[in-house]
């Protein structure tokens, strides 16, 4: 059983409205955070708010990836999407159990009176720090669902901190640590549209290694990713 | 975008609609759309109802529909009266967590 979920930018409403429909995926991940850019966070912002209104609340297999802790647009979301619904998210760029704790005190102060079902939170490892520390970040935290994992952040991270650059290393380091705290993980995008054995390899590896599922960038991905999954675990 | 007194959002990409708005002595809205002659006066009345509940008397807005569904159009609004009122140095009119669907 695999997971494969979409990402789809709410810098771009056509194509969300595409992925609503889209067969085959799990999940969809409506964007505010690496697609967008700072200009057009309003108005990223604005979309996920119209598009709670019109379903009075978050669409059946839509969460949303907001803003990183520590920067200016992590509150915003939170202010303008918590009350309308929002309770299932990605939190991206998470270094320590300090962001973590305080994105969710937010949310529990703005979901006080909805009616929201309790947060459900895929965490994104995406730094050396979130890595190491992973233990530490997700204990006695039950709105922690599943891990993902950022490669091209993560890469960034390592490379700056020192560290080594070896992608399916800090992979492998994920899996096992998820396993020991009981969460499943989900291996990053991969970038490639046009060479189907490239994103099946790239699949079935991450599959083999444990991972429980894959983030996709295009629906057109989601057949092989499946396929290599449904390879790999037998 | 957002420039003096000339602010813009969303994108004329297929799904998606294109509002500006432009200081004018009073207020003008025209709607373009390759549909207008279906969604022309709904495309119309959520401009208006926008501006109205904006506090904007004044203004050029141009709508330029590409086959947007509502809930893009008033997302769209929402963020080029924002932009407008940043712009200006106008005051934003409280907007409710939650409005009634039409």
């Amino acid at each position: 059983m695999s997971a494969v979920s979409l990402y789809v930018s709410a810098g771009r409403p056509g194509y969300v409205e595409h992925a609503l429909t889209v067969t085959g995926v799990d999940a969809i991940v409506l964007d505010l955070e690496d697609s967008v850019q700072d200009a057009d966070k309003d108005a990223a912002r604005d979309l996920a708010a119209e598009l709670l209104r019109f379903y009075d609340g978050l669409p059946p297999r839509l969460l949303v990836r907001v803003n990183a802790p520590g920067g200016e647009h992590l509150d915003a979301d939170l202010e303008a999407l918590v009350p309308l619904g929002l309770n299932r998210f990605r939190l991206p760029q998470v270094r320590t159990r300090e962001d973590l704790d305080r994105a969710l005190a937010r949310v529990e102060a703005l979901a006080e009176g909805t009616g929201n079902a309790p947060p459900r939170v895929e965490l994104m490892i995406e730094t050396v720090a979130a890595l190491h520390g992973l233990e530490e970040i997700v204990a006695d935290r039950p709105e922690i669902t599943a891990l993902t994992f950022g490669g091209e952040d993560y890469l960034r991270d390592s490379r700056a901190a020192g560290a080594s650059d070896d992608l399916w290393e800090a992979k492998r380091a994920l899996v096992e640590k998820a396993a020991a705290v009981g969460l499943p993980a989900y291996d990053t995008v991969y970038s490639n549209l046009h060479d189907r054995d490239a994103v099946w390899q790239d699949a079935h590896r991450a599959a083999r290694l444990g991972f429980a599922g894959k983030s996709i960038i295009h629906p057109a991905q989601s057949p092989v990713t499946r396929d290599a999954f449904a390879a790999a675990q037998g | 975008m957002t420039t003096a007194h000339h602010v813009t959002a969303g994108t004329r990409q297929s799904g998606d609609v294109l509002v500006a708005l432009r200081a004018h002595p009073r207020l003008v809205l025209r709607v373009h759309s390759p549909v207008a002659d279906l969604v022309g006066d709904r495309l119309r009345t959520l401009g208006l109802e926008a501006l109205e509940a904006a506090g904007i008397a004044a203004a050029s807005v141009e709508i330029h529909d590409n086959a947007a569904s509502e809930w893009i159009v008033r997302a769209r609004l929402r963020t080029a009266v924002r932009r407008w009122h940043a712009a200006t140095g106008t005051a934003e009119a409280a907007v409710p967590a939650k409005e009634e669907k039409p």
